[in-house]
């Protein structure tokens, strides 16, 4: 009995062994790469993070194409930040998405925390604004932005709300999606007050190429 | 010319066809009136909570409610009971009736 | 000066019942028609306003229904005073509800919070109702948590109350109230977003509280000392606001709050992390489910196989499901043991508690104990093999990562998988799950109704129940919802059931009477037939041995039919008894009436109530 079993194992062996020889030789997803071949920045460096970027390649400068993990909407990462993955939420069937994302370094004068919130229930843009106006508790006017993007729409206002200059961002379309977005920016301590709004104005732009990014990818379910 | 006869037989004058599904729609209604009678009394059994409850009124209640329940129960069984014989004896009769006798007159034209 | 809130539907009695109907997924007239019974029932009064009600189920975009938000919407008006109430049910509702109290214990619900502040501005929208319109959310269990963070990061109504509610938790509110979020950051100089999990819990805890402060007296709650979900609130990021009023519902044992409080917040967390996986597995699939959803592994696949033998045949067929296993186990199993490990080393204290408490039987105690520690060793054991495994994989010998899979998979499979399994079943059969489940009905709104009662004023589940002023016995209670349902709903049963003895009678015609006309009618038309053509009919020389029939000619055919009445078809009788019981049952469902009023006293209003309650 034994001995016919390895035998049998033997036999079985060659041939299983063999078939699982076959390398993978596709071209891969960032989150399936060796360490060493992704770009030496902090989005990489975050696994968590990675797995939502697309491609080791730069859509442009700094920026790498991320997809939300519902797949709603696609979006340009800015190469220095990082998903929060213990506040990440995602609702079931895809319905919503919680994403918070923060810069990771320590040495920048100017520091960004955004919190970007999908829905693909928002029975209209109105209940969208009112939301943003209710969670902010501010009587938020927003301002249209042109974009590429066909089909929906950008919306801004900002504010300051010591020591934070803010950015809401409202993008929403005729297909009860919309998102979200409040970005914080603040300083480093030690900045003087110049310093400081320079700083934040340079963090605004990497903002606003973000948001200008961001682009729906309609519902799955229909 | 040949010669007239006369016989006389039984016979079957149409097809024979089972009735037996009108034992189906004539106890629908009556399968209604049963669950109309469950409905009813549901409402009206939870209103004393326990089982043990004593009290005069309460008792009378519990009496009235329970004869009640059985008497319409004996009505429906009663007129299921009833449908299953009138639709045999429909079945019965309609296949007596298919059957009469008759008399048939013929002309022989036999030569021999 | 005296500011009325929840004027309409003052009581908590009220609201607490209301809340409970709302679970039963009535249709709005239902709904409609139990409300007006509360009302009746808690005041004594008809009301005479109007009630809209908007489902989330019913909304016209069908976007409320995709967010799984489950809450109705009603909209109360009276005397030109309106108000609104909003019963959210803790999302996704039912079955559902431990994927969303593992959510919530993880902190994540901000989501169900948005969908809450939604509809509520849906339904505002759908049932026309004025912005400055007073908004109130009611709840029962996790609801609390989504109206609360709901109200106080949106403003989406202008007070809560609930019932054994979920509290709400600063993390969440850190997601979504900005000006918290804001004061938060401030307050304990945070660059990163993430690092609030590193401030101190009861630091959190104080600031949210003192925060919120002004909102607070617009939150009320009622809750159970031995409610599970309020001892569960005791781990990190809950905070409990509002009016609170606690109720004790079983004053014999002590609160489990009390026993969590004695063991250490982490092992409490590991516990529920488990407690609800294992809950969650299992409802969808027995042990087995259970068990896979603790260590990764579909034990399903492995059935029929009883021996090292049929293993090695099963493996050739099913090598990619070993695969999986073995990464599932290498992913889950470390992880396991990092929240087992905790609770063995306290399960002594854990289940004394329980026991001291009287929630287990000292033999419970004793298995748990016992059983917990062999699950940690069978898992330990399955650590190290598949240390080992992954030692011979990484050596790179095709040949190798075969033969150490096999032999690990199959020995994982039988050694230790299995004897997790039996462990599992020991320990449901010691009947300690099921101690365990009742006191999940510490958690039911009924359990905290019935020791709201006073007076000759009782609950019994959601239904009111007097008990009788008058009689001769003991005292005897009577559902007295139950009796105005009695009186309001039968009427129409016994209206339906003179319409379906209506169509007896017809259909007794129809089918006897009509149908036995109909076959004579065939048959003589057969006759008829006969006699005028009797050529058509040679046959019947054949057919009666009239041989050789091709020299016969038919000269005629006489019938002599002879036709009975049809008989047994006489339901007269029967049809009377029938109607005579519809008429007698109207009769008796006054008599029932008064028999109920006799066992009260007049101020007790009981005959009122029975003369309103047929008025909506």
């Amino acid at each position: 009995m034994r001995l016919k079993m390895v035998i049998v194992l033997i036999l079985m062996t060659l041939i299983v062994g063999g078939c699982g020889m076959n390398n993978e030789s596709n071209p891969v997803s960032p989150s399936e790469m060796n360490a060493n071949e992704l770009p030496d920045v902090p989005a990489f460096k975050d696994e968590f993070t990675r797995d939502f970027l697309q491609s080791a390649e730069p859509v442009k400068d700094e920026f790498y194409p991320f997809v939300s993990g519902s797949g709603s909407f696609t979006m340009n990462f800015p190469q220095d930040m990082k998903v929060n993955k213990r506040s990440y939420e995602i609702g079931s069937e895809n319905e919503s998405e919680f994403i918070n994302i923060s810069h990771t370094d320590e040495q920048k004068d100017g520091f960004i925390n955004q919190k970007i919130s999908y829905i693909s229930f928002m029975s209209n843009p109105e209940n969208g604004r009112e939301r943003m106006r209710s969670s902010s508790k501010r009587e938020l006017d927003f301002k249209e932005i042109e974009t590429e993007h066909t089909g929906q729409k950008l919306e801004i206002s900002e504010y300051e709300s010591d020591p934070f200059s803010v950015v809401a961002a409202f993008i929403w379309n005729d297909n009860n999606q919309g998102i979200t977005i409040f970005s914080h920016i603040d300083c480093k301590e030690d900045l003087t007050k110049e310093q400081c709004s320079t700083a934040k104005s340079s963090e605004k732009e990497t903002i606003m190429e973000m948001l200008k990014s961001i682009e729906f990818t309609g519902k799955e379910s229909e | 010319m040949g010669q007239q006869r006369t016989f006389q037989a039984t016979e079957q004058l149409i097809h024979n066809r089972d009735h037996s599904d009108k034992k189906k729609v004539l106890k629908t209604p009556i399968d209604g009136i049963r669950e109309n009678d469950k409905d009813f009394y549901s409402y009206v059994n939870k209103i004393i909570i326990s089982e043990d409850q004593k009290g005069k009124i309460i008792d009378a209640m519990k009496k009235e409610t329970k004869d009640r329940m059985k008497h319409d129960e004996v009505i429906c069984e009663n007129i299921t009971k009833k449908v299953n014989k009138a639709v045999n004896t429909f079945n019965e009769q309609v296949t007596e009736m298919k059957e009469q006798r008759i008399s048939v007159t013929y002309e022989d034209h036999n030569m021999e | 000066m005296i500011v009325l809130s929840m004027e309409l539907l003052e009581s908590p009695e009220i609201k607490a019942r209301l809340i409970d109907i709302e679970y039963g997924d009535l249709k709005p007239q239902e709904l409609e028609n139990r409300l007006k019974q509360l009302y009746l029932e808690e005041t004594g009064e008809l009301f005479e306003g109007e009630i809209d009600i908007f489902h989330s189920s019913e909304t016209k975009n069908e976007t409320i229904t995709s967010s799984n938000y489950d809450g109705t919407a009603i909209h109360i008006s009276n005397d030109g005073h309106e108000e609104m109430y909003v019963i959210s049910q803790g999302t996704q509702g039912g079955d559902d509800w431990l994927y969303n109290l593992k959510s919530m214990l993880a902190g994540q619900t901000a989501q169900q919070a948005e969908a809450t502040n939604e509809f509520v501005m849906e339904a505002k929208q759908h049932l026309e109702v004025d912005e400055d319109t007073k908004t109130y959310g009611l709840s029962h269990s996790l609801g609390h948590n989504n109206n609360t963070v709901s109200y106080l990061a949106f403003g989406t109504f202008d007070e809560v109350f609930s019932i054994n509610g979920a509290q709400p938790n600063y993390y969440e509110l850190f997601k979504v109230d900005i000006p918290f979020y804001e004061a938060v950051r401030k307050e304990f100089a945070i660059r990163e977003d993430m690092d609030v999990y590193d401030i101190e819990p009861q630091k959190l805890n104080d600031f949210a509280m003192q925060y919120y402060q002004d909102k607070s007296d617009n939150i009320h709650q009622i809750i159970s000392k031995d409610d599970p979900l309020y001892a569960a609130s005791a781990v990190r990021g809950f905070f409990t606001l509002g009016n609170v009023t606690m109720m004790d519902t079983n004053p014999d044992t002590p609160g489990l709050r009390e026993l969590m409080e004695d063991i250490p917040d982490d092992v409490v967390k590991n516990f529920q992390d488990l407690a609800i996986d294992f809950a969650i597995g299992s409802e969808k699939g027995g042990t087995n489910g259970g068990v896979e959803a603790l260590i990764g592994v579909d034990l399903k696949e492995f059935e029929g196989i009883d021996g090292f033998w049929s293993g090695a045949g099963f493996y050739f067929t099913h090598s990619s499901e070993i695969d999986t296993m073995i990464r599932s186990l290498e992913e889950k199993v470390p992880t396991l043991l990092d929240k087992l490990t905790p609770i063995t080393e306290n399960s002594e204290e854990i289940f004394d508690s329980l026991y001291e408490a009287e929630y287990i039987t000292k033999e419970q105690k004793d298995v748990m104990i016992e059983e917990i520690a062999i699950i940690e060793q069978e898992l330990h054991e399955i650590n190290e093999t598949i240390g080992r495994n992954v030692n011979i994989r990484d050596s790179g010998n095709p040949n190798a990562i075969f033969g150490g899979d096999i032999g690990a998979g199959l020995r994982i499979y039988f050694d230790h998988v299995k004897a997790i399994m039996e462990s599992v079943d020991r320990i449901k059969e010691s009947g300690i799950l099921d101690n365990l489940s009742a006191i999940t009905d510490s958690h039911s709104i009924s359990e905290l109704l019935s020791v709201m009662s006073e007076g000759k004023k009782g609950y019994l589940g959601t239904d009111m129940v007097y008990t009788a002023t008058k009689g001769d016995g003991d005292p005897i209670k009577v559902n007295i919802s139950a009796a105005l349902r009695m009186y309001r709903e039968t009427l129409p049963i016994l209206e339906e059931k003179e319409t379906k003895i209506r169509n007896f009678e017809q259909s007794i015609k129809e089918e006897l009477d009509d149908s036995y006309k109909d076959e004579k009618r065939k048959v003589q038309d057969e006759i008829d037939r006969m006699e005028s053509s009797p050529g058509s009919y040679r046959d019947l020389l054949a057919k009666h041995g009239h041989l050789p029939a091709f020299n016969k000619e038919m000269k005629s055919i006489k019938v002599h039919e002879v036709f009975y009445p049809l008989e047994n078809n006489d339901f007269d009788e029967e049809i009377h008894e029938l109607k005579k019981s519809v008429e007698s049952g109207k009769l008796y469902i006054e008599k029932y009436r008064k028999a109920i009023e006799d066992l009260f006293d007049e101020e007790d209003n009981v005959s009122k109530l029975f003369d309103f309650s047929r008025r909506f």
